[in-house]
């Protein structure tokens, strides 16, 4: 090819770029579930556990405004979890957003330890983070899951690679954060009660409410022990 | 070298070769720029973008005549070309800056590749390098930079000034209960990592490039940085001292900017002054 043609087809090419750029925005496709209404589908009592409003509102995250549902659940022994489930509608910048490990030595604690686990449900299994941080003498076990669109990441390249997948798809890229964490005085062995708090919360969902909070894709059946 | 050249070219038959490739990449990276403008080069960390982008363009026409080779070349540069492409699109397409503006030196280096041959994109590699530092750091790597910098600058004035009547004035990088508060005025530190891309292209364009030289200077980066970053919170605490703290919160960061930049440039002229004799003892042939 001349390098005069050549030049012709590349200004075509960028220009056929810049079009396939626009035609493939995320969002020009409808979600294919309804949005979740996090007050409406978190359950205020689960299996003799009742929950307290701590915080509802709307909290900035990666850049852009979601929504933040935080309650304390009590059992009748006193003890305590605190769930956090922030819901983002547009996908902010992979690499802006905040792990919740990050946050940690931000506000003040001491991250001790964070490790990939798999958490084990009925007919199902989620890739989940568990972090351990300490705050004086207190220990403050979290256990945590993202969801992009309708499949759990971890880590930013695995965010960065669901939320260009998602958005090349067309559908809006929907991020949910689910965590939930307690507060110790020992350093506990495991995160036994988080996993079982997490159950009995699953299985008060409803189907729809369970697909969107775990992702129905990269689940797999646990696992036989 | 790759592909046959096909004579040289006149400035007009340059222009008119690369009339639609321009066009083209008009039609890509105006966009970029508006947004980079309105959203990145606005905030301090960024603030260098403008003046690096100029330095590139500067750079590139220095360079112009190894474009009057044209090349019937090799397929390497329509592939790269055609990479940086697929790039911008998902960059573009998903609102991410980073590899939108990330596929620009591939786009172009791409281009000078494929109609100038690959001496062309040697010859250009350093504007295209350039462009690297007009992609915007992600927020984590920045605090990853910026986080232990504030916290030493804090620690030292808190050192320097213990004892003293401006001991209240000095910033803080923790609040009370140990969580991560900068002191108003402290997020005016954020133009250092700017500072240091500016201090690489100083490297880079400072001529004679002798070793003794580039190594002092490379290794001074980041001494520097944390002298204007002391400096500056010095002059912080003191500012705050005198006209307390909310003159200090609504402290001009383009203020901020200058101070940190005099701090740094007086440093490095210092060094580079230093350095100099050393070179021409080295290397007496050299005028």
């Amino acid at each position: 090819m001349m390098p005069g043609r050549r030049a012709v087809f590349m200004a075509t090419a960028m220009l056929g770029a810049a079009l396939v750029a626009i035609a493939l925005r995320p969002g020009r496709l409808p979600e294919p579930a309804p949005t979740v209404q996090l007050e409406a589908t978190l359950p205020h009592r689960i299996n003799g556990w009742q929950g307290y409003e701590v915080a509802n509102g709307t909290v900035l995250s990666g850049g852009r405004a979601g929504q933040r549902l935080t309650r304390q659940y009590f059992n009748q022994d006193g003890e305590g979890v605190l769930l956090s489930v922030t819901l983002v509608n547009e996908a902010g910048d992979a690499l802006e957003a905040r792990r919740p490990e990050d946050e940690i030595e931000r506000m003040g604690s001491q991250l001790v330890q964070v490790t990939r686990d798999r958490l084990r449900l009925p007919g199902r299994s989620v890739p989940v983070t568990r972090v351990m941080a300490a705050r004086g003498s207190r220990y403050e076990p979290m256990t945590y899951w993202i969801t992009i669109g309708d499949r759990v990441v971890r880590g930013r390249l695995e965010w960065l690679g669901a939320q260009v997948l998602q958005g090349l798809s067309g559908r809006p890229v929907q991020v949910i954060e689910v965590r939930v964490s307690s507060v110790a005085t020992e350093m506990p062995q495991g995160f036994a009660g988080h996993d079982h708090f997490i159950n009995m919360l699953v299985a008060e969902l409803p189907a729809a409410g369970v697909n969107r909070l775990l992702g129905p894709k990269l689940t797999r059946a646990p696992p036989e022990t | 070298m790759a592909g046959q050249l096909a004579g040289p070219q006149r400035a007009g038959n340059l222009l008119q070769l690369w009339m639609p490739a321009l066009a083209g990449g008009a039609v890509l990276y105006l966009p970029t720029l508006h947004d980079l403008a309105t959203n990145v080069w606005v905030q301090t960390a960024h603030a260098h973008g403008p003046l690096v982008l100029l330095l590139a363009v500067w750079q590139a026409s220095l360079r112009r005549d190894v474009l009057r080779a044209v090349s019937a070349g090799p397929a390497g540069g329509m592939l790269l070309f055609l990479g940086g492409l697929l790039v911008y699109v998902v960059g573009r397409s998903q609102s991410l800056l980073l590899l939108e503006a990330g596929s620009a030196p591939l786009v172009l280096g791409g281009m000078v590749w494929a109609l100038h041959g690959g001496a062309a994109l040697r010859a250009m590699a350093p504007p295209l390098l350039m462009l690297l530092f007009l992609i915007p750091l992600p927020g984590f790597v920045l605090d990853g930079i910026m986080d232990p910098l504030r916290e030493i600058a804090a620690h030292i004035a808190a050192v320097l000034f213990a004892g003293t009547r401006y001991a209240a004035a000095a910033p803080a990088a923790h609040a009370a209960d140990g969580s991560l508060w900068l002191s108003p005025g402290m997020t005016g530190l954020d133009c250092l990592p700017g500072l240091a891309a500016l201090g690489l292209l100083y490297i880079y364009l400072a001529r004679p490039p002798a070793l003794m030289r580039v190594t002092v200077l490379l290794a001074s980066l980041l001494p520097v940085a944390l002298l204007a970053a002391v400096a500056y919170t010095l002059a912080l605490t003191l500012f705050v001292h005198y006209f307390g703290e909310a003159a200090g919160m609504a402290m001009d960061p383009g203020f901020s900017a200058l101070l940190l930049l005099s701090v740094a440039l007086v440093a490095w002229l210092g060094i580079d002054g230093l350095v100099q004799p050393r070179d021409e003892s080295l290397q007496p042939g050299v005028a």
